[in-house]
This record gives C-alpha cells, sequence and structure tokens, in this order.
C-alpha cells in the first residue's frame, strides 16, 4: 500500500536530483491525516476511497502523520519532556559542589556573561547533600522525593549552550537553534516516527498556570515544516484543545447529525471529482475530529485514578506557605495527564514548569533558596510520582523522562545578593527510562560547578541522543528546506553519548 | 567556550615566537623537525585525533593520519594550511573557536603549541612526498558546465509553437504546453464550465468569492461570447482594490513579513505595515515589476526618492530580529544572513545562502560570493544600538524615516519654537517654587520633552546608512565572525559575469531626499542601488524567470519551476524552458507589467481547462500523475486567508477597508495563556466591524498566531515562504466546526439569508447555496438538507424553551456551519 502510494511521487523527483529528491521520509510525510494519519489511510482503505492510480496523483500532503518505522530498534518509544523554565541550579540540585561550599563568601574571578571576566563572590549552596540508592549518587535536600528516585535517574552534568539570553536559549533547548523558525524536538520526532493515536495529537504541550514559557509558543513550533508537526497546547482550564466542543448548545447527538450530513453532502461532491485523495481525506479529518471530542477530555479525566494515584503525584497537597509557590497540585496533574498520554501512545509531551517572569520560574537571580522554596516542592512530589507509576505499570522501559531547563546558574552570587545569573557554560540534565542508565552520572563541572569540564556536550549532543533512544539517526534525519537539508542537530558534528545508554 | 579574547593575545604570541625560532625557511624535512614530529606531534594525533578521523572513522569527511589526508581535508575544507596556523581549521579547531576538538576536553595549552608550532614548520611528515600534496584550490573553480546551466543562459525569446487543434490557437502560451501534450500522448482536459471558471478567476485574482449575480451574468455573457466576457471579467478583477490584498499577500509570504521582532519580547516593529500597505499598492497600480525591486532594495538611494521608495525599504527590516543576541558580533552577520537570503532567494531564485560557512555543495556559488554580496549590505545600520548592557534597543535615527515634505517641516518648527519658549517658561517658573510646585512643574516639563522628542510627523520603517565610508567586507572562515579570511569587495556573482559593481556614494535624491538630508538623513554608499540594478536588469537571467514562474506558480498550484526559490541544481527542472523563457520575455518587453503576465496566462486554454480527472484516461493517469504538464487544471484548497475571507464575504460581513497597522482577531483566554504575558502585544478590544477586514491586515506577531490560520497552513513568517503547505488535520475542522469565530459567522451568514430570501425554506436554501458556492442545490442535497434542518429543529425544541421561530432560527445556523464546511467552499474546481 505505502510503496504503491510513493513510486509515482517518487518517480519525478528521484533520477536527475538524487539530494533533493529527499528521503523515503520526506515523500511518506506528503502523504500521511492529522491525528493519526496510519489509521485514516486504513479507513480511506478500507472504505474503497483510494481509486487505483490516483493516490499520488496531487501534490498535497495529506498524511503527514503517518506512523513510519525508526531507522533501528528504538530503546524509548515516547518522551515526556520536563522543562525547567527560567533555568534550574544544578550546583543546588544534583550537582554536589563541596568546595563551591568551603570556599562560600570567598571572591573568584570568573566568566560570568559572555567573555565577561569578573571578580565575583562565590555562593555556596545552603542546600545539604547526601547519597542516596545503591547507586549512591548525591541529591540535595530540597528534592526529597526525586533523590529517592535517583537509582532510575542518569545525570549528564557537562552540559554547555551557546547563550546567556533566554529567549535564544529556550528556542535553542527545542529546536537546536538560536535563531527562530526551525523545527522543535517533537516536531522532528512526528515527522520522523509518525503518530501512533489516531485520535489524539502526536505532540502535546503543557504549560504552567502562571502563564506560558518566554516567546511562547515559538517553544513548539513546527519552523519550516507543516503545521501538523507543531506542538498542540493541551490547557489546564476550560477545554484541553482548542475549539474542542461546540459553544452553540447543540448536543453531541446533535453534532453527530450534522457531522453525518456533513460527510453525506460531502460525497455528492466528491463523487463528481474522481481522482482526488484530498475529499475523502478531509471528510474522514471531521470523523476523527469528532471522536477527539471524547478522547482527550477523557485522558484530562482524572476521575478514573485512585486515590493512591492521585497522592503519589502530589495531587492533594496543599501548597507550602511560601510566597508564590502553588504547590504540587497542577504540576502533579499535568505529570499524571502526560502519563495517561503517553499511555494512548502520544509520541512527544512537554511539560513547563515555571511561567511568566521573574520568581514565577526558575530564573533565581534575586534569591536562590526562595526560588527553591517555591519551585522544588512544587515538581518534587509529581516527579517522583510519575518515574514510580510509569515503572509498575511497564511504562518506563520505553518511556524516555527528560528533565533541565534553557540553561544552569552560575556559582557566584549576582551582584553580591543571593541569586544566580544564567549559566550556559555548564548544567545539568537527567534523564529516565526510556533505555537510559539508571543510578549513573556522566561528565563533571569544575570545582566549582561553574563551567563543564570533563566528558563535555554540547545540547546538540543530548538532541541526538534522545533521537538515538527513539531510533533515528540524528544524521539521517533530515528535512529539506531552502536548499538544505537541516537537522535538529545543526551543522555542527554531533555526538550520541553513548556512555548514558544502558 | 571559548575566551576569544585571550586565545588571540596568546595567539599572537605564539605566532611571533614561532616566527623567530624557525625563521621563514620553508623546507620541512630537517632532522629535527622530523624528531619533532615523532616525538611530539605524532603521539599527540594519535592519542587525541585518529580515532574519529583514521582509517575506523573519518568524521566530516576527514582523516589527520596523514599529511595528504589533512591537505586534501574533509567536508570544511583542508586541515591545515603548512606554515599558516592562523589559516590552519585544524588550529582553529582545537582552540574551540569554530570547530572544538578534540570534543571531550580541550588540548592543554602546551599541545596546543605543539601543533601550531608544527604547522607553522610545514608541518613536515616522514615519507610523504610533496608532489601529491597539492592543497585543493581554495574558492570554486567556475566551469563552462556551470554556466551553461539551464538558468543561468541569457534567455531566450522561442518562437511559439503552431497549435494543430483550432480551438486551442489562440493563445500562445497554449502552443508551448500543448505541443508537449502532444509529444508525450496526453490529452488535454476540456474546458471547465463558466461557472467554475468564474470562481477560479475570483479566487485566484481576489482570493474571494464571486457573488451569486456576478456568476449569473458572466453565465449569461459567456454564452453569448466567451473570449470577450472572460477578458472583461479579468479586467474587472485586475481593477480591483482586493487583487493587491491577494497578490500582495503572496510577496508578503516570499519576503517573510511580520510585524514583530520575535524572541522574548516579541516587540512590534513599528510603521511595518506600512511596507504591508506598500505591497498591496504596489500590485494594485501594477508597479513594474523593476522598479518594485529598486525601491525595495535601494529606494533611499534612487534618483527620485518617494515616501513609496522609503517606505519600501522596510524589507530589510521585517525579518526575524534578536534585540538580547549573546554575541552582538555575531548577530549583526545573522542578521546580514537573513537579508541576503531573502533578497537572494525571492529576487534570484538562488539559496546563496548555503554557502556562508563553505562554497555551495550544489550551486557554483563560492563562498567568496556570499561575502560579495554581504557587502553590498554591509554598510545598513543595524537595528539597534548598544544602549544596555544585554539588550539592544531600538534605535529610531537607524530605522525610522520621517515622511516629510516642507510643509510639514515648517509647521514642526513652528510647533518646536512654541513648545521650546514653554518650557523655559516652566523652566523659569521652577526656580522659585515651592517643593508641590516643583514636582507639578517636573511633570509639565517631561510631557514636554517627550513631545519634543517625538516628533508628530508620520515616519517609515526603513533602512539607513552610516554615510558613503563603508567597513571592509571579509570572508568568514566557516561563517564564523572570529575568523576573518580574505578581504572582498561588492561584487556579482560570480556564475553570472561576475563583473565589479560600478558603486557612486549618493546624496541627493530629489527633494525629499534633500530635506531628509537637511533632517541629519547621511548620504549612502550607493552600494545597494547598484545591486538593485544588476537585479532588475533585463539582461539578469534570474530575475524575470524567477518572477514569471512564481506568478505562474500561483495560478496553477505549482510551478513551471516546482521550487519558485531555488532554481538551482537542488531545485528541479522547469518543466517548459521555453514558455518559462518566453513569459520571461514578455515581461521584460511590456515594461514589466505583472498584469501582463496574468492577462496571457488567464486567457489561455491551458489555464480554463476543467480540473475534473478522467480516471478513464490511463494514459494520462499514468504517464503524468501529479499533471505536471497541465493537461487538466488542479483542483485546490484555498489558502488560510481565502477561507477567512471567503467566510466573511458569505456571510456579509466583509468590511472592505484597507491599510493600518492591522486587525486583532479574537483570541481566546486559552490562547493567550500560551504567552508568557498574556494578552502582551494583542489588542483585545478591537470593535467587530475592525475585526471583519481581510486577513491580510492580520497583525502578524511572530510569537502567537492566529489558530485559524495557523492551522490552515498560514506559514511562519520567519523564513522566506516561497508556496503554502496543503495539509488536512483534525484541529482544521475542530475550529471550522465550534471556534468564535465560526459561531459569529454562521449566525450572520444564517440572518443574511433570511433577510435576503425571506421566510420561504425553498427560497432560503437557494439562496444559502448561491452564496456559498454560486450554484442553486441539487434534488438530492435539498432533501439532505431539508430532512437535517427539520431533524435539527426538532431536537432544538425538545432541548430549550424556544419559540417555533427561535428554533428555526437555530437549526438553519447549524445548516449554515455545514455549508462553510463542506468541502466545495474550500476546494476551488
Amino acid at each position: 500500500m505505502l510503496e504503491k502510494l510513493l513510486s509515482p511521487l517518487a518517480r519525478q523527483g528521484t533520477p536527475n536530483h538524487p539530494h533533493c529528491a529527499g528521503s523515503r521520509r520526506e515523500f511518506l510525510w506528503q502523504l500521511g491525516a492529522g491525528f493519526g494519519g496510519l489509521a485514516l489511510t486504513d479507513i480511506l482503505d478500507r472504505d474503497g476511497y483510494f481509486p487505483p492510480r490516483a493516490e499520488a496523483a496531487t501534490n498535497v500532503t495529506e498524511h503527514p502523520l503517518m506512523t513510519r518505522a525508526p531507522d533501528f530498534r528504538p530503546k524509548a518509544k515516547r518522551v515526556i519532556f520536563l522543562f525547567m523554565y527560567g533555568g534550574p541550579s544544578q550546583m543546588d540540585s544534583w550537582d554536589y559542589k563541596p568546595e563551591l561550599q568551603e570556599h562560600h563568601g570567598k571572591t573568584v574571578e570568573i566568566q560570568t556573561r559572555r567573555r565577561k571576566k569578573k571578580t565575583q563572590t562565590i555562593l555556596g549552596s545552603q542546600r545539604h547533600f547526601e547519597r542516596y540508592g545503591e547507586s549512591g549518587l548525591w541529591g540535595a535536600d530540597c528534592f526529597p522525593h526525586i533523590n529517592q528516585q535517583l537509582d532510575e535517574i542518569c545525570l549528564v552534568k557537562s552540559l554547555y549552550a551557546d547563550t546567556f539570553a533566554h529567549g535564544s536559549a529556550m528556542i535553542q533547548m527545542n529546536s537546536g537553534r538560536i535563531i527562530q523558525g526551525h523545527p522543535t524536538i517533537g516536531s522532528w520526532l512526528g515527522y520522523g516516527l509518525g503518530s501512533e493515536n489516531e485520535n489524539l495529537p502526536g505532540y502535546v504541550v503543557m504549560v504552567d498556570p502562571r502563564g506560558g514559557p518566554i516567546a511562547g509558543a515559538a517553544n513548539w513550533s513546527s519552523g519550516f515544516m507543516p503545521a501538523a508537526y507543531q506542538g498542540t497546547h493541551l490547557r489546564n482550564k476550560g477545554e484541553p484543545i482548542l475549539d474542542l466542543k461546540p459553544k452553540s448548545g447543540i448536543t453531541r447527538s446533535m453534532q453527530r447529525d450534522l457531522v453525518d450530513t456533513l460527510a453525506m453532502l460531502n460525497e455528492q461532491h466528491r463523487k463528481t471529482r474522481p481522482g482526488y485523495s484530498e475529499l475523502p481525506a478531509r471528510i474522514a479529518s471531521y470523523e476523527l475530529a469528532f471522536q477527539l471530542q471524547m478522547s482527550a477530555p477523557e485522558v484530562m479525566d482524572l476521575a478514573t485514578e485512585t486515590q493512591a494515584t492521585l497522592n503519589m503525584y502530589g495531587i492533594l497537597d496543599p501548597a507550602p506557605e511560601e510566597t508564590g509557590c502553588v504547590g504540587p497540585e497542577p504540576f502533579g496533574r499535568q505529570c499524571l495527564i502526560a502519563r495517561r498520554l503517553v499511555e494512548r501512545g502520544v509520541r512527544y509531551v512537554q511539560i513547563y514548569s515555571g511561567g511568566g517572569h521573574g520568581d514565577q520560574n526558575w530564573d533565581a537571580h534575586g534569591d536562590i533558596e526562595k526560588n527553591l522554596r517555591i519551585h522544588a516542592p512544587e515538581i518534587d512530589k509529581p516527579i517522583a510520582g510519575l518515574i514510580k507509576d510509569l515503572k509498575q505499570r511497564g511504562l518506563l522501559e520505553e518511556t524516555l523522562i527528560v528533565w533541565g531547563g534553557e540553561f544552569g546558574r552560575q556559582s557566584v552570587a549576582q551582584n553580591g545578593g543571593k541569586g544566580r545569573d544564567h549559566n550556559p557554560l555548564g548544567f545539568l540534565y537527567w534523564m529516565a527510562g526510556g533505555g537510559v542508565k539508571g543510578g549513573h552520572s556522566h561528565g563533571e563541572t569544575d570545582p566549582l560547578g561553574h563551567e563543564a569540564t570533563v566528558n563535555r556536550h554540547h545540547i546538540r549532543d543530548l538532541h541526538a541522543t534522545i533521537l538515538h533512544l527513539m531510533g533515528l539517526d540524528h544524521e539521517k534525519l533530515t528535512y529539506f528546506y531552502g536548499g538544505l537539508k537541516h537537522k535538529l542537530t545543526g551543522v555542527r558534528e554531533a555526538r550520541v553519548i553513548h556512555d548514558l545508554i544502558a | 567556550m571559548s575566551f576569544y579574547s585571550v586565545h588571540f593575545s596568546y595567539l599572537l604570541f605564539l605566532f611571533s615566537l614561532v616566527t623567530t625560532v624557525c625563521g621563514s625557511d620553508p623546507v620541512p624535512d630537517d632532522k629535527q623537525t622530523l624528531q619533532f614530529f615523532e616525538a611530539k606531534v605524532r603521539p599527540l594525533l594519535a592519542e587525541h585525533c585518529f580515532q574519529c578521523h583514521g582509517t575506523k572513522k573519518q568524521n566530516g569527511g576527514l582523516r589527520l593520519d596523514s599529511r595528504a589526508a589533512m591537505l586534501a581535508g574533509g567536508e570544511a575544507g583542508p586541515a591545515i594550511i603548512p606554515h599558516d596556523p592562523a589559516e590552519s581549521l585544524l588550529i582553529e579547531a582545537i582552540h574551540y573557536e569554530s570547530l572544538e576538538m578534540p570534543p571531550d576536553q580541550k588540548l592543554s595549552s602546551g599541545q596546543i603549541q605543539i601543533l601550531t608550532e608544527w604547522v607553522q614548520s610545514g608541518a613536515p611528515w616522514p615519507g610523504s612526498s610533496e608532489v601529491a600534496l597539492v592543497p585543493r584550490q581554495h574558492g570554486l573553480e567556475i566551469t563552462d558546465e556551470d554556466r551553461n546551466f539551464w538558468a543561468f543562459r541569457p534567455i531566450a525569446r522561442h518562437p511559439v509553437p503552431n497549435v494543430p487543434d483550432v480551438t486551442w490557437d489562440d493563445q500562445a502560451i497554449d502552443g508551448f504546453i500543448y505541443r508537449r501534450l502532444l509529444s508525450e500522448g496526453l490529452n488535454p482536459s476540456p474546458q471547465a464550465t463558466p461557472r467554475e471558471l468564474i470562481r477560479r478567476t475570483y479566487f485566484n485574482l481576489l482570493g474571494l468569492p464571486p457573488t451569486p449575480d456576478e456568476v449569473t451574468q458572466f453565465e449569461e455573457a459567456f454564452i453569448r461570447n466567451p473570449l470577450s466576457s472572460l477578458g472583461e471579467l479579468i479586467e474587472t478583477l485586475l481593477a480591483s482594490q482586493h487583487y493587491g490584498e491577494r497578490w500582495g499577500r503572496h510577496w508578503l509570504d516570499v519576503v517573510r513579513f511580520a510585524q514583530t521582532d520575535g524572541y522574548e519580547r516579541d516587540g512590534e516593529k513599528e510603521f511595518s505595515w506600512r511596507y504591508r500597505d506598500y505591497v498591496i499598492q504596489a500590485f494594485n497600480a501594477d508597479k513594474p515589476y523593476d522598479q518594485f525591486i529598486l525601491e525595495q532594495l535601494a529606494g533611499d538611494e534612487l534618483p527620485e526618492v518617494t515616501f513609496d521608495s522609503i517606505i519600501a525599504t522596510g524589507f530589510y527590516r521585517i525579518g526575524v530580529w534578536d534585540d538580547e543576541p549573546d554575541v552582538k558580533a555575531a548577530a549583526i552577520y545573522d542578521n546580514l544572513d537573513d537579508i541576503i537570503r531573502t533578497t537572494s532567494e525571492a529576487f534570484l531564485g538562488l539559496t546563496i545562502g548555503c554557502a556562508r560557512c563553505h562554497d555551495h555543495k550544489f550551486d557554483p556559488l563560492p563562498q567568496a560570493d556570499y561575502y560579495r554580496l554581504q557587502a553590498f549590505f554591509k554598510n545598513i545600520t543595524p537595528v539597534g544600538t548598544d544602549q544596555s548592557e544585554t539588550h539592544w534597543k531600538t534605535n529610531p535615527a537607524a530605522i525610522y524615516t520621517p515622511l516629510i515634505d516642507q510643509q510639514v517641516i515648517t509647521q514642526w518648527e513652528v510647533t518646536q519654537g512654541e513648545l521650546q519658549s514653554q518650557l523655559a517658561q516652566l523652566q523659569a517658573r521652577q526656580e522659585n517654587a515651592d517643593e508641590e510646585a516643583k514636582k507639578r512643574l517636573d511633570e509639565q516639563i517631561t510631557e514636554i520633552e517627550t513631545k519634543l522628542k517625538s516628533p508628530s510627523y508620520p515616519q517609515a520603517l526603513s533602512v539607513r546608512e552610516k554615510g558613503p565610508h563603508v567597513e571592509d567586507t571579509f570572508i568568514l572562515v566557516r561563517g564564523n565572525h572570529l575568523t576573518k579570511g580574505k578581504q572582498v569587495e561588492p561584487q556579482f556573482l560570480s556564475v553570472l559575469g561576475s563583473e565589479k559593481a560600478n558603486i557612486q556614494p549618493i546624496s541627493s535624491g530629489g527633494d525629499y531626499r534633500d530635506l531628509l538630508r537637511n533632517q541629519g538623513v547621511q548620504p549612502t554608499s550607493g552600494r545597494r542601488l547598484a545591486l538593485a540594478q544588476w537585479i532588475a536588469s533585463p539582461d539578469n537571467p534570474m530575475t524575470a524567470r524567477v518572477l514569471v514562474n512564481r506568478i505562474w506558480h500561483f495560478h496553477f498550484g505549482h510551478g513551471i519551476v516546482a521550487t519558485p526559490s531555488d532554481f538551482g541544481r537542488t531545485g528541479q527542472p522547469p518543466s517548459h524552458p521555453e514558455l518559462l523563457d518566453w513569459l520571461a520575455s514578455e515581461l521584460i518587453d511590456h515594461d514589466w507589467s505583472i498584469k501582463h503576465i496574468h492577462r496571457l496566462i488567464l486567457q489561455s486554454n491551458t489555464y480554463r481547462q476543467s480540473s475534473r480527472q478522467n480516471l478513464d484516461d490511463h494514459h494520462s493517469q499514468t504517464k503524468d500523475p501529479g499533471n505536471t504538464l497541465l493537461w487538466r487544471q488542479h483542483l485546490r484548497r484555498l489558502d488560510a486567508e481565502s477561507i477567512r475571507d471567503a467566510i466573511l464575504s458569505v456571510s456579509g460581513k466583509l468590511n472592505p477597508e484597507m491599510g493600518g497597522r492591522g486587525i486583532f482577531p479574537k483570541l481566546s483566554t486559552g490562547v493567550l495563556a500560551s504567552q508568557s504575558r498574556p494578552g502582551n502585544g494583542w489588542l483585545q478590544d478591537q470593535s467587530e466591524i475592525q475585526r471583519a477586514r481581510r486577513s491580510v491586515y492580520i497583525f502578524s506577531k511572530r510569537t502567537l498566531g492566529v489558530p485559524l490560520m495557523e492551522s490552515l497552513d498560514a506559514p511562519t513568517p520567519d523564513k522566506p515562504e516561497p508556496s503554502r503547505q496543503t495539509t488536512t488535520i483534525a484541529p482544521q475542522a475542530l475550529i471550522l466546526l465550534n471556534s468564535e469565530f465560526m459561531d459569529w459567522q454562521t449566525e450572520a451568514f444564517a440572518k443574511r439569508i433570511a433577510a435576503e430570501a425571506g421566510g420561504d425554506f425553498s427560497n432560503r436554501l437557494s439562496r444559502a447555496y448561491r452564496l456559498a458556492f454560486g450554484r442553486y442545490p441539487t434534488e438530492q442535497e435539498t432533501a439532505i438538507s431539508s430532512e437535517f434542518i427539520k431533524r435539527q429543529e426538532s431536537q432544538w425544541a425538545s432541548l430549550e424553551s424556544l419559540n417555533k421561530d427561535e428554533v428555526g432560527d437555530r437549526a438553519f445556523i447549524e445548516f449554515c456551519r455545514i455549508l462553510f464546511n463542506m468541502n466545495e467552499f474550500i476546494y476551488i474546481d
């Protein structure tokens, strides 16, 4: 079926222009509808919609999310990316630096912003660190629940990125480039692997109740790829998906009638225009939309979850008495929804912790302790709950959890105060499940935790590793645009960090 | 991370050191140096490099295990230039300047010194022969074969082929198309019906549907005289203001138009809307395309500078702009890159952006050409100036040009005088005032000072230069702003003749320009004018071809060249090269008139063919399933703007008001919640009448798209977009069924029908079908529709306490919703 669809298009481009004819994948995306291309094709095929020859008679892009085979056997099938917007501190979480604490208050000449060396006062972490689990990885006491899961977690302490500014750093963490306009990780996965669920989007984003991250939807844009690959914003309040339900007051059965009548009238139109597969594809998209009205709220509805599960995610816990802290409930709810999404085959879920500006997110310029008091309890129990829950359901093995921000923070006090400024020179990410080693640590920063020194990795290596775990070769996953085969990892050489992989 | 300043001084020190040690002796084979190699260099290379650049792996296509291999280099060029560590990529890479090698950990400074010294001394390697070691020529050699590539050959006007079919012989275009169909044994399709034709032409030229009356009149006229009625229709539509709104939109895609900067603050580019309005007016006025080019690229350097030509230079300012770049020196080159890419793709159909870091991999575009092109733009004042440590604040003097005449100036001078005397009075009063009065006076003074700073005359977002003197331009090795290579001069593309540009600094340009000069606007280098003249020349083989192909693309859904912004080898070759050239000559011979090309195409038999497929014509279906050779027309989905505009038009709500800052469709709080400051930069309370304007006027904000438009494949405006995608996804259906906009529009549509067709059901149904599709419903459609409405009525009646009329209205609204969602509404035959 697939090959049959492919051949006429492939014939047009291939012989004289091997490089621009594109990969098999580039043609596939031209053929796959919306949520669940595979299912749609099946429906159409079953109903005899595809006439014998004319499937590929047009150049429209109907089935962008058709399920596609990876390059090799994947370790992970889905990703949950927990994005700590604002830039969480490495030396106050899992990059334990006794020397930093020892030298607290002393001055040091250090690179603060790019190429600017300044004499600054060392700000030791006020957190207490201990070893946890069989692996004995160090953890700070502000994350008591996650620390209990350190045997599942693989730390990468030696990442670096290219920019000190939130805007471009966010864009780079999500798209690999500091220049706006490139597809984001979830888009690449959708393009590379398609979607597994016909009734849900393959790339879902949830933002903090306090607001979105800076640059907003640019963080889940599909850039120069078709819009079908952009992230779908799943909302906490009101309708989970934009315009999911009618507001005119009609009932579900009345809308059923409407969709059926629409299909009947469209069928009159289609019959006189044979050979155009986009017409039946669009007819089918209304049926999918109708199904989505049930499946999306079902994912969001936590009524079927047990008390124990809700408790595990911290959803029932009150917010601590700290101004600005919203407690574990919102993020816990989103983590639980993330589990429900990946259970249903959603490929890529991204949750933002922190929104808006200042201490509404992890951007701890003023007082690192206060910022941690606000945000650590918001994510600690929910994330630990997510790991435990996925594990007990046997989902952790094939679900990759990624935790981190757009950069880390500095080992010195900003302007002599209690806060830390941005730091792309060295910062940590951690991953769990999805084929990574548990209880493992890779790479080191310098003794102050400021700059990556041992096994340094640009974040493009992290991107290459995520793709690799998902069964995709970052060198082969290319998209032709503007005369160039683009890659998530860009033109510089990226390396899969094999030491992380179990 | 690189500490460049440290490295650089270190390198300088090292070079002087090495030079004194080794002198200038190029012969690298004395015993001592070879010993040095064996003892120091080889172990170092073996330990840190061979693993990825040796016999087993050749990352980046590079081996470092022989001198020959180093000289041959990899994808990025030679790894070393003997005796020249500063130009050697290997040395650059171990300094972590562009590449960062070895990637795991930087070599120690001692190790770096060893390799630097070794390259400086000529990179001696025992047993290697100098004969095979000639480094690959720097720069790409352009051959006759390159120059002979179809796109680079001069435009040749081929004779129009004769067509044996008498029904196909009246239009030149048809000769080219028909001959090819004939030779491939393909059968052209019959003509579309008059109704199909008028709807196709309306949507194609205006992006709006014809009214029912217009359809009827045209159908009648067409029966009497097909050609003259079609000719009249085309003239009417080309004269409509809506034509520019439709075709201007196409151009705005090509030049990545948006009204904000992008990134964290996504600030508004003030007055950017004037550029959008300029484009619309240019299309409406059929501004000669060469003039259109000159104005956008060099509107401030023309012999006669006008408001329009200044506004046109907004072309340079409408791209993505990071106001908080991490490295400003690098960001300047990113901004120039955006301009180079947009200019070369939009006007020349070449992807020269690929040559920023290395020679173009496929096209004869050496890296030097990229920087020669950059030299033309080098004098543009960057969008901002350093006013704070991290942010680039917008500097009005750098980007805004006042739109003024002598009268406005005089008026402003009078106002200024008045304000200044007021200021003086207030300041005098302040001297003897008490605390409280002082505070009040302070406020008044600030107010006047603000007024003085912001002149009351209109302004344009535009290009400004820093004066006639231009900074030197250098090739940047691997595109890195820190590694300057050879100096280059502004020069046109090598493959197209490579003449040196004739550049004259420009200080005058008519009365307006003189006025601007008096207001402090600097003279310019004249570089961009030289470039614009070269592009807008009949002798440039790319320009006219690229434009007529774009026009063709928007008439047929795909171009004669299927990749409208890439005429290079990575693009597609033309399906009808002679036709492309013929159209290009027509454009040039008719004063670069775009409307002339429209007329040629719209009146052709080729364009007028039916889009219906005859599945029994197995030969055509298998021979050319993609219809590249145009044996029929394409059934096409409307683009996002046309869908929204058609809905507004059919509901009767469309407000034809043109121009201005733009409109802000209502966005739900859920959509705004994606912003870090929800609602920021989006007007929440625009009137319904404003919100009913055409889509081309929707405020284009880079980090906040309108979901209806985005879901229907309106492109993100960050990069030039030569053609729209057409995807079919479920969220489109949700938005077109359930959004507030659709509720508003379906209700308006239902009301309109009731007002125009009265209470009779079949009248209403007919009116609805005629408004939506330009035709009457069939019997079957009437049956399906009326049964649906009956069922809905009974449901509504059981649902709420509505009276009979209300029940009928509600049911009819839902029926209108169906019409807007039908395939026939958004797919045009």
